[in-house]
């Protein structure tokens, strides 16, 4: 049972998604999968309205673009798209295998089954699995507001803070945008938690990719070490453009993450074991990425 | 002023009978399926989608029933653990955890055996151990009867994939 009374609607299309979020201005919020939302409101955050979006159809859809030569060039996956859709969808699996490998390790199946792509990165919390992976595969966020007006802007610009987005009070997430590309991939994710299925204490998704030559595209996005997740520039820029990354380059680059950020400590987490395993994690992350395109 | 409580007209298919009651919008699926309609079968443990004794079957998939509203269930179809037994008779997976001893006090066995039932259905031949422990990882056994329940879905599994 929720605390505070609250007024719930399920409306059937978009257009009437707007009407009442206009009519509820400031005090509506979305629910999706609910599985970071209920729990909130059970610690007693008040929300007098809640729109719930299920029933609206379109939103469900995972869409594959291609280029003049029929390669798939992006994957739109929409907001309604579940975890447990997402680990088990073949196009994702092939063509954004860091996606998939995400997916499949949020919580448990029960919450992989009823947690969605668009409800975690709207929910925007600093340490959850997906606003990692969607900064590090340079995810767009697609967005639609009253008169069905649709913008998009890229996740790095959508993540505001904790809990905080640039999505407006008159605005829904209808689907997050990954581009694909055809080069050779290499992609890890690494993550800290206090037991198997809890919500990461830190997380470390990595993607890079090599074109024969050189190591480009080299991207590692952190989450749980500040306001909202980051993409570690400054250590990428150390890796891009190499013909080759050896352990030593990967041992100093996590050094260096542990100098630039700050995972937080807990009553069961001492400050220097987190800090410790941000290194390690990092490190880990980074060898199996490069082994993939090397090995 | 504090608003009122609020309520919602329900309807929805229930151990594949259509029903219909008034909720509080603020109740959960879970609150619903015990308190208005007596199937006590999955239980509150921690309320946050935390330990699984809560799960039920929501269209084909294994939720925590604690942590969806109960509005959400609407125009849904639901199966508790008292849905996979017909005419009192236990279903093929629930006579494989009795055999197997897979409980202890019992209180985890209704979302260990709808975890499992998910699982089984959404998976082909026999599953490995891995596979299980992955696939009931959302369900917690606080008397630590993992290895009898991981032998029972692993029977369930095999004894399937004879079928």
């Amino acid at each position: 049972m929720i605390i505070e009374p609250f007024q719930y609607f399920s409306p059937q299309s978009l257009d009437e998604a707007f009407e009442i979020l206009s009519e509820h201005h400031g005090e509506a919020k979305i629910i999706a999968g609910g599985q970071s939302l209920i729990p909130l409101m059970k610690m007693g955050v008040e929300v007098p309205c809640i729109v719930d979006i299920k029933k609206i159809p379109g939103l469900k859809a995972i869409e594959l673009s291609k280029d003049g030569l029929g390669n798939v060039s992006s994957i739109k996956v929409g907001a309604l798209v579940t975890y447990n859709d997402i680990e088990g969808s073949n196009p994702v699996k092939k063509n954004l295998p860091l996606l998939a490998k995400t997916a499949s390790g949020i919580g448990h199946p029960l919450i992989r089954n009823r947690g969605t792509i668009g409800g975690s990165l709207s929910h925007c919390d600093p340490a959850a699995d997906l606003c990692a992976t969607a900064l590090a595969l340079n995810a767009r966020i697609c967005i639609t507001g009253p008169g069905l007006k649709t913008r998009s802007i890229s996740a790095d610009e959508f993540f505001k803070g904790p809990l905080e987005t640039d999505l407006q009070d008159d605005e829904i997430l209808t689907a997050v945008e990954f581009p694909v590309s055809a080069m050779k991939m290499g992609y890890d994710v690494q993550k800290l938690t206090l037991g198997h299925g809890d919500f990461p204490v830190f997380i470390v998704s990595v993607s890079l990719h090599n074109d024969g030559k050189k190591f480009t595209d080299i991207a590692i996005a952190l989450g749980g070490v500040g306001e909202t997740a980051v993409r570690a520039g400054e250590c990428e820029s150390l890796l891009n453009g190499r013909e080759s990354i050896t352990d030593e380059d990967i041992l100093e680059v996590s050094k260096m993450i542990t100098e630039k950020y700050d995972p937080p400590s807990s009553a069961e987490l001492s400050h220097d074991y987190t800090l410790d395993m941000l290194a390690v994690y990092t490190r880990k992350a980074l060898i199996n990425a490069v082994q993939m395109v090397t090995g | 002023m504090k608003m009122e409580a609020q309520t919602f007209d329900l309807k929805f298919k229930l151990n594949g009978k259509e029903v219909n009651v008034l909720v509080d919008t603020r109740e959960t699926l879970l609150d619903v399926i015990r308190d208005s309609f007596g199937l006590t079968g999955a239980k509150k443990g921690c309320d946050e989608a935390a330990c699984g004794a809560c799960s039920v079957l929501f269209n084909g998939h294994a939720v925590c029933s604690c942590t969806m509203l109960a509005a959400e269930a609407h125009g849904g179809s639901i199966v508790t653990v008292e849905g996979l037994s017909s005419n009192g008779k236990p279903s093929f997976l629930q006579k494989t955890f009795m055999e197997n001893d897979a409980l202890q006090c019992g209180f985890c066995t209704s979302g260990q055996i709808i975890a499992a039932a998910f699982l089984l259905d959404n998976a082909e031949g026999e599953l490995d151990d891995h596979e299980i422990r992955e696939g009931l990882s959302g369900n917690v056994c606080r008397c630590g009867a993992y290895n009898k329940i991981l032998h029972a879905v692993s029977e369930a599994s095999r004894n399937r994939a004879v079928k």
